[in-house]
């Protein structure tokens, strides 16, 4: 269900808090798929680009809960936001980080 | 007790539990309350993980003892020893019926609990499509989120984000586990008089599956490696009507409730044919779960399947303010997932096809236990979904009651062997080459990916080890998983980052041999049984054969061998049926052959 060749960038928050001085973005082009979700699109890029991202995800339908990160800025659930363009992935506790977008619960 | 040792931290306790959901974390309150210390470690985080928070659910319990023991509206016209033979009955004769007892008598039970600590109650579930009341509705999260409340309320010592990856033995005596700090990367051990395992099922071996991600198996996984006998491990619940496309919806379920309450609902397949006319031209997709099962992955195997491997799903023409109605009875299950939930819905209303599948669901079969959910290794227990043999062939009641009552039958069970057992023994140099092993991926240089690999698990399931079945595939699949083994132990390595820090890939390393491990018994349970029966269908044995094959299947590892035998049925009450029957026969459906497959009469 590839729109036709379309590609989108994603800038998304690295940091391993034993190994890097601070935190960074990274960008990565990948396929635009219609009706997928942000979490879709990190599985894509954790499989098929950059296997050393790190990430939480469980239910995959909006029930656990732990899949919140920032979205082009707003606190949302990976799997729950649909993606329509270019993304912003950033933690949504930059302060807790266990490494990229996996945080520490409160 | 903590100390520091090396790069692990050590846990000194009565009882370990694992799992924090249904089974798990309902067994922890139990041994807490009972005077024992309790440890509960979970591969995510308690009342948000497993498969108890996606559950849609009932709870059930027979009638009488609703009204009679929980003050509820209940049914005098029902009874435990009804709601026995009725799961007895329609679970085709395979049940322990030991394990039915212990649910029939422990339902009303752990429903009371559950209701004193708060649980919200939507109103009372009927027996399957029955005018008996036979239970209550409520669900998943609300479930998770009562006992995660007791949870806290307890002393009980919570160990998140943890998983336990192999059990610590001393002779043939379990004494504790060995696990990740998936966080720190740090390792644990544990040291225990007890182990509970509530690790629920191993869908994750197939690519479509209903459940969370963390059902990896690894509670099967090593209880087997540590000499626990399996039983029936090819019976594996698949259910259709899950959502298999598009992507943003995978895996949801409560498209069910649609189809169960609207008769527009239909099935097409790549050719635009209403396939279920082939399996059931009387009941069409109104058939059984079973026989919709087959029928999708009948027209898959034959190339008519939908681009993600499924059928297309219709609702033109049913009435929008209905649809509205349905949906919006069934998820309240958190705003996100209702926000999902309108959006799918949407689409169906705006005449949108989706996909739908036959989704990996349940495990029937598992650890072998007891009705005292005592495995046959002292010390270890086998409570929820990670165990085997109470429901037969086919799941005909709520795996919500199954859980909660186990974890507590198990911790009553545990606590009094932990009493009456001496001091647990760790044996260092055990632990010494677990370590090494979970090391193994995260430290070689070269090696196989692990997203590959688990790929590669998963191509072998949705092929070859799905509910259609056919003793060549079954075969080659085996073949391929046994090669696999020397592979996962020796030759993976992650390829990207070789940080300890919540690390995907070596996660993912983690598992695979877990995934791998169940998915093999499976194959070997099914090309072990020569016939066809609720769960599993086998197209080149399709009857249903009483007189040769009313036995379980029981595999055990001995000196690294993988042994399957059939082992006589455990009967209390209800003695089985002779006879040979067609499949159909069996689930009491009469229904044409599915085509394309020889059906012997």
């Amino acid at each position: 269900m590839a729109d036709e060749g379309k590609k989108i960038t994603v800038e998304c928050f690295r940091f391993d808090p034993d190994t890097d001085p601070q935190p960074s973005f990274r960008k990565y082009e990948v396929p635009f798929v219609r009706d997928s979700s942000v979490l879709d699109v990190l599985e894509y890029i954790y499989e098929e680009l950059d296997p050393s991202l790190s990430y939480y995800a469980s239910c995959r339908r909006g029930i656990c809960g732990r899949g919140n990160i920032k979205v082009n800025g707003k606190a949302r659930l990976s799997c729950g936001e649909l993606v329509t363009g270019d993304l912003k992935l950033e933690p949504t506790r930059p302060g807790r980080v266990v490494r990229d977008l996996k945080v520490e619960d409160i | 007790m903590t100390t520091s040792v090396k790069d692990y931290v050590t846990y000194d306790t009565d009882v370990l539990v694992v799992g924090s959901e249904g089974a798990g974390a309902r067994a922890a309150i139990e041994v807490t309350d009972r005077g024992s210390t309790v440890i509960l470690a979970t591969k995510g985080r308690v009342g948000r993980t497993g498969a108890t928070m996606t559950a849609g659910a009932d709870f059930t319990a027979d009638g009488k003892s609703l009204k009679d023991y929980c003050g509820l509206t209940g049914d005098d016209r029902d009874s435990p020893e009804k709601f026995f033979e009725e799961i007895v009955t329609e679970g085709l004769f395979l049940n322990n019926q030991e394990l039915v007892e212990t649910y029939v008598e422990g339902a009303p039970i752990a429903l009371k609990d559950m209701l004193d600590w708060g649980m919200k109650i939507f109103g009372v579930e009927s027996a399957h499509f029955q005018e008996m009341v036979r239970g209550v509705r409520t669900n998943g999260p609300l479930i998770a989120r009562t006992l995660r409340n007791v949870v806290k309320k307890r002393t009980i010592r919570v160990l998140e984000d943890t998983m336990v990856l192999d059990l610590l033995t001393d002779g043939n005596r379990v004494v504790g586990a060995f696990g990740l700090d998936m966080n720190t990367g740090e390792f644990v051990a544990f040291k225990a008089r007890a182990v509970i395992l509530a690790t629920g099922g191993w869908q994750r071996a197939w690519s479509f599956t209903s459940a969370p991600y963390e059902l990896t198996g690894d509670g099967q996984a090593m209880a087997y490696r540590a000499g626990a006998e399996m039983i029936d491990m090819e019976m594996i619940q698949f259910i259709p009507w899950v959502i298999l496309g598009p992507p943003r919806f995978k895996g949801h379920i409560h498209i069910y409730h649609l189809y169960a309450q609207l008769d527009e609902g239909s099935l097409v397949n790549s050719s635009g044919e209403r396939f279920m006319e082939r399996y059931d031209p009387d009941r069409l997709e109104h058939t059984s779960k079973e026989i919709l099962s087959l029928g999708i992955l009948s027209e898959v195997a034959a190339g008519r399947g939908s681009p993600s491997g499924g059928a297309w799903v219709s609702f033109k023409g049913a009435d929008r303010d209905r649809i509205k109605e349905i949906s919006e009875k069934s998820i309240r299950m958190g705003r996100w997932f209702e926000i999902a939930t309108e959006d799918w819905v949407q689409k169906v209303m705006n005449g949108e096809d989706l996909e739908i599948g036959a989704a990996a669901h349940y495990m029937i079969g598992g650890i072998r236990v007891n009705g005292k959910i005592e495995t046959n290794i002292p010390g270890l227990y086998a409570a929820g979904e990670c165990n085997g043999n109470l429901w037969g062939a086919t799941r005909v009641a709520s795996a919500i009651s199954e859980v909660i009552l186990e974890g507590r039958r198990a911790a009553i069970s545990a606590v009094e062997y932990a009493r009456g057992s001496a001091d647990a023994r760790i044996d260092w140099e055990q632990v010494g080459s677990i370590r090494e092993k979970l090391l193994r991926p995260l430290e070689q240089k070269n090696g196989r990916s692990p997203i590959e690999m688990r790929r590669r698990i998963q191509r072998i399931a949705d092929e070859n080890v799905n509910m259609l079945r056919e003793g060549e595939k079954l075969q080659s699949a085996l073949e391929e998983l046994e090669e696999m083994r020397g592979e996962i132990a020796g030759d993976v390595a992650v390829q990207g980052s070789r940080t300890r820090r919540y690390n995907l890939e070596w996660i993912e390393a983690l598992q695979l041999e877990n995934l791998r491990q169940c998915l093999e018994l499976t194959a070997a349970s099914a090309l072990h049984r020569r016939e066809s029966r609720g769960a599993h269908f086998r197209s080149d044995y399709q009857q249903c054969d009483n007189d040769n094959w009313l036995k379980n299947t029981v595999i055990r590892h001995e000196a690294g061998e993988r042994k399957v035998s059939s082992k006589p049925l455990v009967i209390t009450k209800l003695q089985p049926p002779g006879g040979v029957m067609t499949y159909r026969e069996a689930l009491g459906m009469e229904l044409a052959s599915i085509k394309g497959k020889k059906e012997e009469k």
